[in-house]
């Protein structure tokens, strides 16, 4: 009882980091529709900058960090989408998808030549640290991420539902045509989507960056439990992304307390698998009326 | 069954092949007098980027700083050195295309290996087929000297196979009472560690120690907090890990969290990153760790302390045992070249098999298929540094420490 209460609470953890890792991507993927393969390095490069923020300022509290980094994440991800993405929309799925590889390999040489090979951590007094209760065991920095990500995807959920942004959002990417017609300048929104998902890189990578060594090739498992979350989750839904966040993370402590180790790191691409058989538009996805929005 | 004929097809496979090679390897020593100025090419492939790149640059560096001294010093055989080195992104096929590349494009003169057992395991197979010497920085799985080579060469001090012996020899020292009398095995999949911890396992199982966890993850594993807390359950006294990079900061990271702390403690690989391991897991929580190493800075074979004094000069920063691991592979070969004083892959390969060289790593020697005589040293991280405590006779201390105290925070 004790063990399954343990791994039920690790996986809840994980799968909320998990949640806030992948909410970026769940905008780009899921509004914008574009395969957005570059969101693990922005997460990463949100992590670099957190240590970098974090050395140069005397140990600056990595969740303090992140009201620096969000911004600099969506300035960046405006950076890239304007100067990478949009010339190449008219390409179509292939063209962006093109785009942001030849980003993501470009990036791993940039943190290479930036931060260096070896694996960088950010050690806050509570990276390492736990609140006990009982036999019970709840790591500092991970609960920490679990109350940011749900701020996170709680607050990018309320400016999409509640806010004339939201609607504009929604609108250019639902039928682009019908949204220039009322007056919505659907590049420009378009470019501030993708900012928005940059910037919660910037708190995705703060986190993570207090809980995993950084290396220059730690996008890749954060790019491939991303694009599975957010096929499991279903497009654009954020509480489909957060429920599949929680059972990914769940299926890989069980597996690991369970079954085997060895095994864990399949649950991703199993996951994968098993929506596209069982159910193509993942948990929450909504049909979406594809009859006017074709371009 | 194989027939007859499937046989002599093999044979004749393998003897074109090996004609091919030695026809290859005389091309290659094949203009001396008018381009005796010509410079002597080596050609090595390095894992540069991708999860091991931390290691492969401190590699790179000390083939560069070799090259650099030989050439300093009036070159190799009175020939400039040029080291043309490649990047494989740690990729087996992109390995395999770039020793290729040097033997048949480049025509490199001589090569010299790649890190981790992961590679080196295809590219001494190249090597092999093209007649060429192979001398490896890294590399110690096992099954890279079951393949039958005869041009190959490991260039630390004994391989993994004797990965566990200083610290069992240890433990079979502690009096009966001291000993840890049950162990957990965790590691990653990888040739390297993986048999390492199996032999871990296989002698201390023979010395009686209770196995009470065993378990394996792959290279994609980031989250250890669960394993942390099965091996907390599983409650051992001494806890070896099969570490290859940041996988070694990130279970003790989760260790720490869980809140349990072996009395000992055996890691591979991770621990002698001496500055990113302190700052990964806490500068005070590295006391009494163990690893295996085939080299420290404090070492004091011949050259060794020069090698470090001439490192920090050109890099700024201390040299680990994956630089002092490739300047010993290019000792080994410049060694043997200039004993044999031509380039003659077959000369050089025989040589190595019958002679003791003298390299910054101790002197060494190899049997029929590369494995040298010796074995690594035991390392313990102790009051925040990284010193050999086992052989004696290259020791930095005169203590061990154990059992390991606790997590400080």
């Amino acid at each position: 009882m004790g063990l399954l209460l343990q791994t039920l609470v690790f996986g809840v953890l994980l799968g909320s980091l998990y949640a806030l890792a992948s909410s970026g991507l769940s905008l780009t993927f899921g509004v914008l529709r574009i395969v957005n393969l570059v969101h693990g390095s922005l997460l990463i490069t949100g992590g670099y900058l957190t240590y970098t923020l974090w050395s140069v300022l005397g140990g600056l509290d990595p969740i303090v960090c992140i009201l620096l980094t969000t911004p600099m994440m969506g300035l960046i991800g405006w950076a890239l989408y304007t100067a990478l993405i949009r010339p190449t929309i008219a390409g179509g799925d292939g063209g962006t998808m093109m785009a942001t590889f030849a980003v993501m390999i470009a990036a791993e040489g940039i943190f290479a030549l930036v931060w260096g090979n070896t694996p960088l951590t950010v050690a806050p007094p509570y990276a390492r640290t736990s609140i006990a209760l009982g036999d019970l065991v709840i790591p500092h920095a991970q609960l920490y991420a679990a109350i940011v990500a749900l701020v996170v995807l709680g607050a990018l959920g309320a400016v999409l539902r509640f806010t004339k942004l939201g609607r504009s959002i929604r609108a250019a990417a639902s039928n682009p045509a019908g949204a220039r017609l009322v007056g919505i300048r659907v590049s420009r929104v378009n470019a501030l989507t993708y900012a928005i998902g940059a910037a919660t890189a910037g708190a995705g990578g703060a986190l993570i960056s207090v809980i995993y060594p950084l290396t220059p090739d730690s996008w890749g498992a954060w790019l491939a439990r991303g694009l599975a979350i957010v096929a499991l989750g279903g497009m654009g839904s954020f509480l489909g992304t957060f429920v599949a966040a929680l059972l990914f993370g769940v299926a890989e402590t069980l597996v690991t307390a369970y079954v085997s180790l060895t095994w864990t790191v399949a649950v991703p691409y199993v996951v994968i698998i098993a929506v596209l058989i069982f159910k193509p538009r993942g948990l929450f996805g909504a049909r979406g009326r594809t009859d006017v929005s074709t371009p | 069954m194989p027939t007859a004929i499937t046989r002599r097809i093999r044979i004749a496979a393998v003897l074109t092949a090996l004609t091919v090679g030695t026809a290859l390897a005389g091309c290659a020593s094949g203009g001396t007098g008018p381009e005796s100025e010509a410079p002597i090419k080596i050609g090595a492939s390095l894992p540069l980027t991708g999860p091991v790149a931390d290691v492969s640059g401190p590699g790179y560096n000390g083939y560069e700083l070799w090259a650099e001294q030989v050439n300093a010093a009036g070159g190799l055989l009175g020939r400039p050195v040029e080291l043309t080195l490649l990047d494989d992104g740690f990729d087996q096929d992109q390995v395999v295309a770039n020793y290729t590349r040097l033997i048949s494009q480049d025509n490199v003169d001589l090569l010299l290996g790649t890190f981790s057992s992961f590679l080196n395991l295809p590219a001494s197979a190249v090597a092999e087929r093209n007649g060429m010497v192979y001398v490896e920085p890294s590399g110690g799985a096992q099954e890279i000297f079951e393949q039958g080579f005869t041009r190959l060469f490991f260039a630390q001090p004994g391989t993994s196979a004797s990965l566990p012996d200083r610290f069992v020899e240890w433990v079979e020292s502690l009096p009966a009472d001291e000993r840890p009398k049950t162990a957990a095995y965790i590691t990653q999949t990888d040739p390297n560690t993986e048999p390492a911890v199996q032999g871990f396992q296989d002698q201390l199982e023979a010395l009686g120690v209770e196995t009470v966890y065993d378990e394996s993850y792959a290279p994609e594993q980031t989250a250890f907090d669960s394993a942390a807390d099965a091996i907390k359950r599983a409650d051992p006294d001494l806890l070896v890990h099969g570490a290859v990079g940041e996988d070694g900061i990130g279970l003790v990271r989760s260790l720490q969290k869980v809140g349990f702390s072996p009395d000992q403690f055996f890691q591979t690989n991770a621990p002698s990153d001496i500055a990113g391991y302190p700052a990964g897991i806490g500068e005070a929580n590295t006391e009494g760790i163990f690893s295996s190493v085939s080299w420290t800075p404090a070492t004091d074979f011949p050259g060794s302390q020069d090698f470090v004094a001439a490192y920090e000069k050109k890099y700024g920063i201390e040299p680990d045992d994956n630089a002092s691991s490739s300047y010993s592979a290019a000792q080994i070969l410049q060694a043997a070249v200039e004993a044999v004083g031509e380039i003659d892959q077959d000369k050089i390969a025989e040589w190595l098999h019958a002679n003791t060289v003298d390299t910054i790593s101790g002197p060494m020697s190899w049997d029929e298929r590369g494995v040298p005589a010796g074995s690594l040293s035991l390392a313990q991280w102790q009051d925040g540094k990284f010193v050999i405590v086992l052989p004696e006779d290259a020791a930095g201390t005169d203590h061990i420490v154990s059992p390991k105290p606790n997590w400080v925070g």
